[in-house]
């Protein structure tokens, strides 16, 4: 339908733009070819870079409209109207500014003469034809182009042209010359600007002469006069093209026009000829001047000015309303015409306002007309109802006052005839295509400028329009795409207004799935339908859905009868029809909350495969009426399977269900739970599996059924609003009943490998902490877990996956910085205990596929196998069973595993003490052969008793031990002793470096040196503890008895060795030895015997003397000088007899060097040797031979060297034990 | 002063509506659904907007009504409607009337039972407003 031609749309001359026409003589375009060329090179191709004026062809015997009697006194001149209807019309198409004669003519043309005379009878009969109009007239010679010489040089050319402007009486600008040949376009261009000038010319000269009429006009009676030659200058001026002139002309005109009194015979002029100028100056202003904000000020201003007022009669009402509806609508086109040409709107200020404010007064104007024009005879409406009448001869005249003036009284029956003439028309418009035209333009423009809301807004003015038009299904497609948004937006007035619309569009369409869709939505809580209005929209659900015919509700708007004929036949059809009885409603999209609403969830985050997934679905009602279900249903999406359909509930055909469980009805806020399961498959393993849809299922399969489609989560929180969940956990909810809010989507499970089969336990049969060094048993016991197959294959994997990084510094004595130096790897795991295989993970295979074992019968399968540590510190030892099950796929790898946290000891610190031989002190030095003590001393860490089995030393060369040999020396003190938690046990062996005097000559050693002295090895294994079998691990506990035969049998001795400390060894020339009894008593003579070694080659002068004591009487030599033969010993024996008991010092044993002459015999200390040993040192030298050699010191070193050297080597007291009573004192016997 | 008050919230969905006039409902409905369009645009050019002024001033005038529009830092959204008739009302008059709806507001979130994004239902709020759009 397209919008009909109104009476109040502009005049179409005012709206084409105002150019200045020339008109063109002389040219035979139908015959003449070059005629022809030169007219189309002047009317075609009129863009905006050419001059504004437009051309008109005029026929040889053109006439123009004759001009009227000038008055000569306006004084008594009444004007009948402002504006005639015909003037602009006149000026743009009838009456050229300029008329341009066309003639074909040559300077050198052969008949000059008799051209030149028709060429000015031409331009006479013009000029006669014009009357006196101040039309321009120019000639144009049409030359050929070769002719054309340079203008001023062709003598005779500017000879002949002015005889021919003589002839024609034109002045020199009025004669033109056009050589049609190559440059046409160019000579074309020139001339049209010669012809534009000629038009100002022209124009300016009329506004002259019409402002020269202002001056005779009076104010009493000549107000149309000065509107009118305002607006006459104005036009001019815009055909002149000085809009600046026009503009201010109109805004003139447009002053009077307002100062003019409204009557009612004048009313309707003023308002038509006000919006015309209004027209002007807004297009004046917006396309050529650029004056935007004025623009759209003299819009607002003009408005205000007329909106108010009443024009007219009350029966013309509409007119009013058409008006304002054309200005809003005029102004918005002008608006979006400047738009396009650049003007850059905004927001809140553009084209799409004005159509709006358009499209409401159409809809005004409808209104009223449908009021006003009611009793209009409907047979009259296609008639022209002003057929016989005469047109007005002013813009805005009424037809029945044409030819009066404003003062002149009415007809009043032929103005009632008029009015009624009017209405007739008015009822002939169609208003609804109208207002959908200009609100379809405003949406457009909402739409560009970013007002989705506003655009909303239109659409459902323009569904209403449609509505009303009584084109349902447009007006219900409209408001399908609305209801979206305001329902996502929660607007419920605005979506109740629509759907309730929208809700009678579907009834009265019969399009079934819209109207259940729109049915449902209705029943929804948020929308503000009145109770009974929803209880009767339920029931004609009910019937829709039972195929029968729905009826209108009662409370919906006034549909015209014929519509709702038609629509009870649609629905009778559409009830029989064959169709698909399914109709699936989605109830996402933000959230069509009606009827019920559904939650599904998994009720786990993950199910074993073996397992069934158990799907929740909690409905709550949502409908104010009770309301029944089919079916509910779940679609699961699983990777494997695609698309899974899970019946979760189904309402019973049987009446007798009355548990409830499947029971599908509810009342209005009842929350019911729904459960159902599904198996998994085994190709979903490590994946997830989503509930992609929940469905209802509303009415029988048999007749028709709506299906609710509720997309699950990944469609996002549908249900709950956008704003945080976590806040809804703070609506109350009904007590004692399903929290609905509270329950928590969950969408999507993970399908895991069923639960293992096999259930893999540890025990051992130490306790646990490992000891450093030891195996330590681990017993893997695996037990079948009621799988009744036969396994096909089965592997132990024992790994360690957290070995301690660093070692840590327990016990931080050798044995641990030894470790670390030894092992690459600190922990082994070993069938066997041994180091024969070296690695940290192992792999037991128990069951192959090929091997008959027994094992597969087996209920439980025990195996073992040994940790052993090399460093404290935690592990972590992983063990994995890899099994299968005959008949089942090999692809299908089960595992189960379990993981051993094992803390590891140092059980033993060793550390070793070198002791002097005499008296027992600890030394860091000793002497070329002389005997010193090894001792070794154990502390026990281990948490448990450890059993020492055997200790060895292992010597190194060059030591030996005393009377037991070199190398490998068997400790024995210590074996077989038990060490408890903590306690300790010290090994000791006597030890000499250098063979001593066994071996003369052979001393290759330097006089000090360090050397290593061997290793200290221990061998244990752990002792019998009280904890013995205690279990750790799951496994049951075992048989005790049978465990201890067991493992006493495998019992190996772990050996953990130390290196023996290094010790520095001097050589020293002479070695002195003590030998006498542990202790002495009182009174009895005990022998104490010195031996004296010489271990150099040289022979040894010495001065020997014993102390007196008060302690002891003694026998023996008190004083004596030695010479010791090299390599060999001297012995001295005491027989000392005890005077006193306790611990009492034994006599003192001095020895002095000795002088080469023998002398010096009562040089009994080292205070008297110390002052002759200048003397002596050289004798030494030149005596003592070669076994001097290293002994080259002064006499006061040696001296001191001896004495530190007996200071070490004896013993300084010795207990004596009191005389037993009753026993005799005896001499010593010898 | 005021012919319509309303209260939006941040998910543009209308928390709190009143008319004067209960008539006009659904008009007024409208009329601040669409102003709505011109305060997202507003926000959305923020960038050289004072962020502690929370009042964006005039939305959009029509014939009859002029539209005001406010959002505080939760972009929560008041909207005022004015007839375009009482001129005697002055901006900063405007600016007082969304303080104390400002102020309104905070008592009603400060409840402990409103859960925030609610629609309003609180009486002592609807007094409030009804005393503001008054004049009083």
């Amino acid at each position: 339908m397209s919008p009909t031609v109104d009476s109040h749309d502009l005049p179409q001359e005012l709206c084409v733009p105002a150019l200045a026409p020339i008109g063109f003589t002389g040219l035979d375009t139908l015959n003449n070819a070059v005629h022809r060329a030169v007219w189309d090179a002047f009317s075609n191709g009129r863009t905006g870079d050419r001059v504004p004026i437009s051309f008109m062809l005029l026929s040889p015997d053109q006439e123009f409209p004759p001009m009227k009697s000038k008055r000569n006194s306006y004084e008594w001149y009444v004007p009948k109207g402002i504006l005639k209807v015909n003037w602009m019309e006149k000026h743009l198409r009838k009456l050229p500014a300029v008329i341009v004669i066309f003639y074909d003519l040559d300077w050198d043309d052969p008949l000059w003469n008799e051209k030149k005379q028709e060429c000015a009878s031409r331009v006479q009969s013009v000029r006669a034809a014009l009357e006196g109009r101040g039309c321009r007239i120019a000639v144009t010679l049409l030359q050929q182009a070769s002719a054309a010489l340079p203008s001023g040089e062709d003598v005779m050319a500017i000879e002949r042209g002015n005889a021919l402007r003589t002839a024609c009486a034109l002045n020199a600008k009025s004669l033109f010359v056009l050589p049609h040949g190559d440059h046409l376009h160019g000579y074309i261009l020139r001339l049209e600007k010669a012809f534009f000038e000629l038009s100002q010319n022209y124009y300016h000269q009329r506004i002259k002469g019409v402002r020269g009429h202002l001056d005779q006009l009076n104010r009493t009676s000549h107000h149309y006069l000065f509107v009118r030659h305002q607006f006459k200058m104005g036009f001019y001026s815009e055909l002149k093209q000085d809009y600046s002139l026009a503009h201010k002309h109109y805004m003139k005109a447009y002053g009077h026009l307002l100062e003019l009194r409204i009557l009612e015979n004048n009313s309707s002029e003023i308002r038509a000829v006000g919006g015309y100028i209004n027209y002007m100056l807004c297009r004046l202003m917006f396309l050529h001047l650029n004056f935007y904000r004025e623009a759209i000020a003299q819009f607002r201003n003009h408005i205000d000015q007329f909106r108010t007022r009443m024009f007219g009669p009350r029966e013309l009402e509409f007119e009013h309303h058409a008006w304002m509806c054309n200005q809003f609508g005029t102004f918005g086109d002008l608006f979006d015409e400047a738009v396009n040409r650049g003007l850059p709107g905004i927001q809140v200020q553009h084209p799409g306002y004005y159509y709006q404010q358009a499209a409401l007064h159409a809809v005004e104007r409808k209104k009223s007309c449908m009021e006003l024009c009611k009793d209009v005879d409907a047979a009259q409406v296609n008639v022209d109802p002003f057929a016989g009448w005469p047109p007005p001869e002013f813009y805005g005249q009424r037809p029945w006052r044409v030819g009066k003036a404003v003062g002149d009284p009415s007809d009043t029956a032929r103005e009632k005839e008029g009015i009624l003439a009017l209405q007739a028309k008015e009822k002939a418009v169609n208003h609804s295509s109208l207002i959908i035209s200009i609100l379809g333009s405003a949406i457009s423009q909402f739409k560009t400028y970013n007002c989705p809301r506003m655009r909303r807004h239109l659409v459902i003015q323009m569904a209403d329009e449609y509505y009303s038009f009584q084109d349902y299904a447009k007006a219900l497609a409209l408001l399908g795409h609305v209801l979206w948004e305001h329902r996502s937006e929660r607007w419920w007035l605005l979506l109740t207004h629509a759907l309730s619309r929208a809700l009678v569009c579907a009834f009265l369409t019969a399009s079934i799935q819209e109207f259940i869709a729109l049915s449902i939505e209705a029943l929804g809580p948020n929308v503000l339908l009145s109770h009974s209005r929803k209880a009767s929209i339920f029931s004609n659900l009910c019937k829709v859905v039972k195929r029968l015919l729905p009826e209108l509700d009662t409370e919906a708007d006034v549909v015209p009868e014929s519509a709702k004929e038609t629509s009870r036949a649609l629905w009778e059809t559409a009830a029989t029809a064959n169709s698909v009885p399914l109709v699936p409603v989605d109830m996402v999209g933000g959230g069509i909350a009606s009827l019920a609403e559904c939650r599904a969830r998994f009720s786990s985050a993950s199910f074993r495969l073996d397992e069934q997934a158990k799907v929740e679905v909690y409905v709550r009602s949502l409908c104010e009426q009770r309301v029944s279900f089919e079916r509910l249903s779940v679609v699961i999406n699983g990777p494997a399977q695609g698309p899974m359909h899970v019946a979760v509930a189904e309402a019973g055909s049987s009446e007798d269900d009355l548990d409830g469980s499947t029971n599908l009805t509810f009342e209005y806020g009842e929350v019911k739970l729904y459960t159902a399961t599904f198996p998994l498959d085994s190709r979903d393993i490590g994946k997830t599996m989503q509930i992609s849809v929940t469905s209802l299922q509303f009415g029988r399969d048999s007749e028709r059924f709506i299906v609710l489609r509720y997309l699950a989560v990944g469609a996002g929180e549908t249900f709950t609003p956008s704003t945080c969940p976590e806040l809804q956990n703070f609506r109350s909810s009904p007590a004692g009943k399903i929290h609905y809010d509270d329950v928590r989507p969950l969408g999507s499970t993970t399908v895991l490998p069923r639960w293992p089969r096999l259930l893999v336990q540890t025990s051992f049969d130490w306790d646990p902490p490992i000891l450093v060094g030891e195996f330590f048993p681990v017993r893997v016991e695996l037990t079948s877990l009621g799988e009744q197959r036969r396994l096909n294959s089965l592997v132990l994997q024992v790994r360690v996956t957290g070995d301690p990084v660093t070692t840590s510094g327990i016990g931080s004595t050798d044995v641990g910085k030894d470790a670390t130096v030894l092992q690459s790897q600190k922990t082994i795991i070993s069938t066997t205990p041994t180091y024969l295989q070296q690695s940290n993970d192992l792999q037991l295979v128990l069951i192959s596929h090929s091997s008959e074992s027994q094992n597969r019968e087996s209920k439980v399968i025990q195996t073992e196998f040994y940790v052993s540590a090399l460093s404290p510190g935690r592990r972590e030892i992983c063990i994995k069973a890899l099994y299968g099950y005959e008949g089942e796929g090999d692809a299908e790898g089960e595992e189960a595993e379990t993981k051993l946290v094992l803390e590891t000891l140092d059980p033993l610190s060793v550390s070793v003490q070198i002791l002097s031989l005499g008296r027992l002190d600890t030394v860091s030095s000793t002497l070329m052969g002389e005997p010193f003590l090894l001792v070794p001393r154990l502390t026990s860490h281990a948490h448990c008793t450890l059993r020492i089995t055997s200790t060895y030393f292992n010597l190194a060369e060059n030591v030996r031990a005393l009377g037991v040999g070199e190398g490998f020396v068997k400790g024995n003190q210590m074996c077989g002793l038990e060490l408890g938690p903590k306690e300790g046990a010290t090994e000791a062996l006597v030890v000499r470096i250098g063979s001593g005097s066994s071996s003369p000559g052979k001393e290759e050693l330097p006089s000090s040196s360090t050397m290593a002295t061997g290793t200290f090895s221990v061998c244990w294994v752990r002792g019998a503890s009280p904890t013995r079998g205690k279990k750790t691990g799951r496994g049951p506990a075992g048989d005790g008895s049978q465990e201890e035969s067991s493992t006493s049998s495998r019992l190996v001795p772990t050996e953990t060795s130390v290196p023996l400390p290094r010790v520095r060894v001097d050589w020293t020339p002479l070695l002195i030895e003590a030998e006498l009894p542990a202790h002495g008593w009182m009174r009895t003579a005990m022998p104490v015997l010195y031996r004296i070694h010489n271990c150099t080659h040289g022979l040894l002068r010495l001065q020997l003397s014993m102390e007196a004591s008060d302690a002891f009487m003694f026998a023996g030599h008190i004083q004596t000088p030695l010479c010791i033969l090299p390599h060999s010993v001297d012995t001295f024996t005491f027989n000392l007899y005890p005077l006193l008991s306790g611990l009492v010092a034994l006599p003192r044993l001095r020895l002095s060097v000795q002088g080469g002459r023998g002398g010096g015999g009562e040089d009994e200390g080292g205070g008297e040797g110390s002052r002759q040993g200048d003397g002596d040192g050289t004798e030494f030298v030149q005596m003592g031979g070669d076994g001097f050699a290293q002994w080259r010191d002064g006499h006061s070193t040696r001296q001191s060297h001896l004495r530190d050297l007996l200071e070490r080597s004896l013993p300084t007291h010795v207990y004596i034990m009191p005389q037993a009573k009753g026993k005799a004192a005896s001499l010593p016997s010898s | 002063m005021a012919v319509c008050v309303a209260v939006i919230g941040k998910d543009n969905s209308p928390k709190y509506i009143l008319c004067l006039n209960p008539n006009q409902e659904l008009q007024f409905h409208y009329r601040v659904h669409t102003s709505l369009d011109v305060v997202e645009e507003k926000l959305k050019t923020t960038g050289d907007r004072d962020v502690r002024e929370l009042y964006i001033g005039q939305l959009y005038s029509t014939e009859e009504h002029k539209i005001f529009g406010y959002v505080t830092n939760t972009r929560i959204k008041f909207i005022v409607v004015v007839e375009s008739s009482s001129t005697s009302l002055r901006d900063n008059e405007v600016r007082m009337m969304f303080r104390n709806l400002h102020a309104a507001y905070t008592d009603v979130v400060c409840n402990p039972f409103y859960i925030p994004g609610d629609p309003i239902t609180s009486k002592n709020f609807d007094n409030t407003v009804r005393r503001i759009v008054s004049g009083n």
